[in-house]
């Protein structure tokens, strides 16, 4: 479909051909009667700039793409924020859902699938020799946290900077609300890819630190993503063994994107524990922690569960979809299509006199139209590809799925044109 | 100890401002505060120290001690301080202007009473014109709070650190209130009126919707949604700041 063909949509249009949205906004004032917020957490409306740009609420998926509840239908680049990968009803991950469901979900004991997938898990992660599984990301952070300190009798964790965890109380920034000061007394933050800020944590509270968490490679919100520099696996592995610190991995985001062994095997390095969520099932809620044996034990020692955690469904789509992603060597595959967006996109801003620049992995990628440091401009130019049927979000990284075509991916880099010519015409050649 | 201290400085900084914002805005006082030609210093023995003028220019407030004060209070503590601005404890003690002191009890405490009335939540207001000087004082105040805050309270100091530098620009779209923050070299300032520059923008559709979010009616996530408010730019610094003013309400209740 090319820009030209929106009108024919059935959702409304404004003069300019770009969407409106008027039933998400009634249903945004309903659900602000009886839901704090209307709408929490990361699908609220702040991070949508300008917030007019962007529907809230969504009835259909299929593949890469979905359909807000006002008729338009956009090509999905946040993936559900992560979940999914192999794209939305795909019929081997829902077909082994469905399978499962008809014969038990959550019960009263446990299913044989969930020995099947920690099996297959165990298989296929070279760090694994057990799994964990729960609901959530946080979840699983919670109980590497938990694991680490069983494990070690410390009290701290180590965190980089802007690094994400979840949102229990320890891995949230002082100050948010329901905080307390004990909450951060125990998590020490550093600058991401700092040796010399790791030793020196380790130095300074030697004896007692627990844990080092850190995501595979710092995909922080609102800021250039950074990958790791030459060598720094290498010394922080070094440095957490010499302090006997468990080396924790949150490989929520960015696990089975990059590598199917997890996040670790791309950059070459071994973590104790990865966490895993969101690609994992497709969609359907389950995390999981995998560990080394020498922490069988530790993590067998804590209480952690969950009325949900049992579920066989989601357990079974996890299989599925991990033997689904492997049949199909997906982190190839996301890593090639997301290089021929980049590129094209690259190339399209610079035909309009715009740098856009990339970070991250192409599988994930964050961008920045840098012309602008306030970042209105690049906000701006998000908002008219969303307008326009690409759903783009300013201030996180993108996903990118198996689902996404080389159709679709012509179709972007038309609708991206169209942004560029828009944020143009609006801006001139000031920024915002 | 931090909290009283804290209180000390956001009553003589902001409390104070307040103050001379009603006396040179609210129809009851215009005109009238034009009449006075007194300079009220306050010091906080062991803490902070301010002062408010009012004169036929206008009234005008600051910092440490004034040039020329008619009346020079003494308060024997932060503590002392605060709960003379609560109406509340023992008077303070007049080392200059005691035969002034007539002002301080009527003028002044008829002042301060009207920014009680003015700032108390759930107020039923006579007037559209008194509810939007409501909430230009309570846009005031948060936006004088915030350096304040980043500097002596200890959670604030944390999110402070962690605000990127640049300025907010904080306005209401009806042109009824125009003010900006900024971090500069790791410091926080404030202001009003238009900033030179703008990093991020918190815009509020009119005073009528910054009133909404201001008295917690509705949340800064339902209003960006429902169009009554509107961020933009770097984010962070709009999310850090807004948490800063959050914890004024600790100390200014």
């Amino acid at each position: 479909m090319n820009t030209a063909d929106h009108d024919k949509r059935d959702g409304m249009v404004d003069g300019e051909g770009g969407f409106i949205y008027p039933q998400s906004r009634a249903l945004l004032e309903r659900a602000c009667r009886v839901i704090p917020g209307g709408i929490y957490g990361h699908f609220g409306p702040p991070p949508c700039v300008p917030p007019e740009a962007y529907p809230f609420f969504s009835d259909w998926a299929e593949g890469c793409r979905f359909r807000d509840v006002d008729g338009h239908e956009f090509i999905d680049y946040m993936c559900a924020y992560g979940p999914m990968i192999l794209g939305y009803k795909n019929p081997v991950v829902d077909q082994a859902f469905r399978q499962q469901a008809e014969k038990n979900d959550t019960g009263s004991l446990a299913a044989p699938v969930m020995v099947e997938l920690a099996e297959y898990l165990c298989d296929l992660i070279p760090i694994a020799d057990w799994a964990f599984f729960a609901k959530n990301g946080a979840d699983v952070t919670n109980l590497a946290v938990m694991t680490a300190r069983a494990a070690t009798g410390r009290r701290k964790i180590i965190a980089i900077k802007g690094g994400y965890h979840g949102t229990t109380p320890w891995m949230q920034a002082p100050g948010h609300h329901g905080l307390i000061a004990d909450d951060w007394a125990h998590v020490i933050r550093i600058p991401w890819n700092d040796l010399t800020a790791l030793q020196q944590a380790l130095e300074e509270h030697a004896g007692d630190v627990a844990g080092f968490i850190s995501s595979p490679y710092h995909h922080p919100v609102f800021a250039d993503n950074e990958l790791p520099a030459p060598g720094y696996w290498d010394g922080v592995s070094q440095l957490l063994r010499r302090h006997g610190v468990v080396f924790i991995i949150d490989d929520v985001r960015a696990g089975f994107r990059l590598h199917l062994g997890g996040s670790n095997e791309l950059y070459g390095f071994k973590p104790d524990l990865i966490c895993f969520s969101k690609a994992i099932g497709n969609g359907y809620p389950i995390s999981a922690l995998v560990g080394v044996e020498s922490l069988r034990k530790d993590v067998g020692r804590v209480f952690h569960t969950g009325s949900f955690w049992f579920g066989a469904g989601p357990m079974a789509a996890a299989l599925a979809t991990v033997k689904e992603l492997k049949r199909l060597d997906a982190p190839a595959m996301l890593r090639e299509t997301g290089e021929k967006l980049l590129n094209g996109m690259v190339g399209v801003a610079r035909s309009h006199g715009y740098n856009l620049k990339v970070s991250g992995e192409p599988s994930m990628p964050y961008l920045r139209i840098t012309d602008d440091p306030t970042l209105t401009l690049h906000q701006h130019w998000c908002a008219e590809c969303t307008r326009r049927g690409a759903y783009f979000t300013s201030h996180h990284n993108w996903f990118i799925s198996t689902a996404h075509t080389e159709k679709d991916i012509q179709e972007t880099l038309d609708i991206c044109d169209a942004a560029f010519k828009a944020i143009r015409k609006r801006f001139g050649n000031g920024t915002a | 100890m931090e909290v009283d201290m804290i209180q000390a400085r956001l009553n003589l900084e902001v409390v104070l401002g307040l103050l001379a914002d009603v006396a040179n805005t609210d129809p009851t006082f215009r005109e009238r505060s034009r009449t006075w030609a007194e300079t009220v210093a306050f010091k906080a023995l062991g803490g902070p120290e301010g002062w408010i003028r009012f004169s036929p220019e206008g009234a005008t407030h600051g910092t440490g001690k004034p040039d020329l004060a008619t009346i020079r209070l003494i308060l024997f503590s932060a503590i002392h301080l605060n709960r003379m601005f609560r109406n509340e404890g023992l008077p303070p003690i007049p080392v200059k202007g005691i035969g002034r002191l007539s002002f301080m009890k009527k003028e002044f405490t008829e002042l301060g009473a009207r920014l009680q009335t003015l700032t108390r939540p759930g107020v039923t207001f006579c007037s559209r014109e008194e509810e939007q000087l409501s909430t230009k004082l309570m846009l005031s105040a948060a936006v004088r709070a915030v350096p304040i805050l980043a500097e002596s309270d200890s959670v604030c100091a944390k999110l402070a650190a962690a605000t990127p530098e640049g300025t907010l620009e904080i306005k209401s779209l009806d042109n009824g209130f125009a003010g900006w923050i900024r971090k500069a070299d790791g410091k926080f300032t404030s202001g009003f009126g238009a900033p030179e520059q703008v990093t991020a923008r918190m815009h509020f559709r009119d005073l009528d919707a910054a009133r909404i979010v201001l008295t917690g009616k509705e949340t800064g996530f339902a209003a960006i949604g429902l169009g009554m408010m509107r961020v933009e730019g770097v984010i962070p610094l709009v999310d850090n700041v807004s948490l800063i003013m959050d914890r004024l309400e600790r100390y200014l209740a």
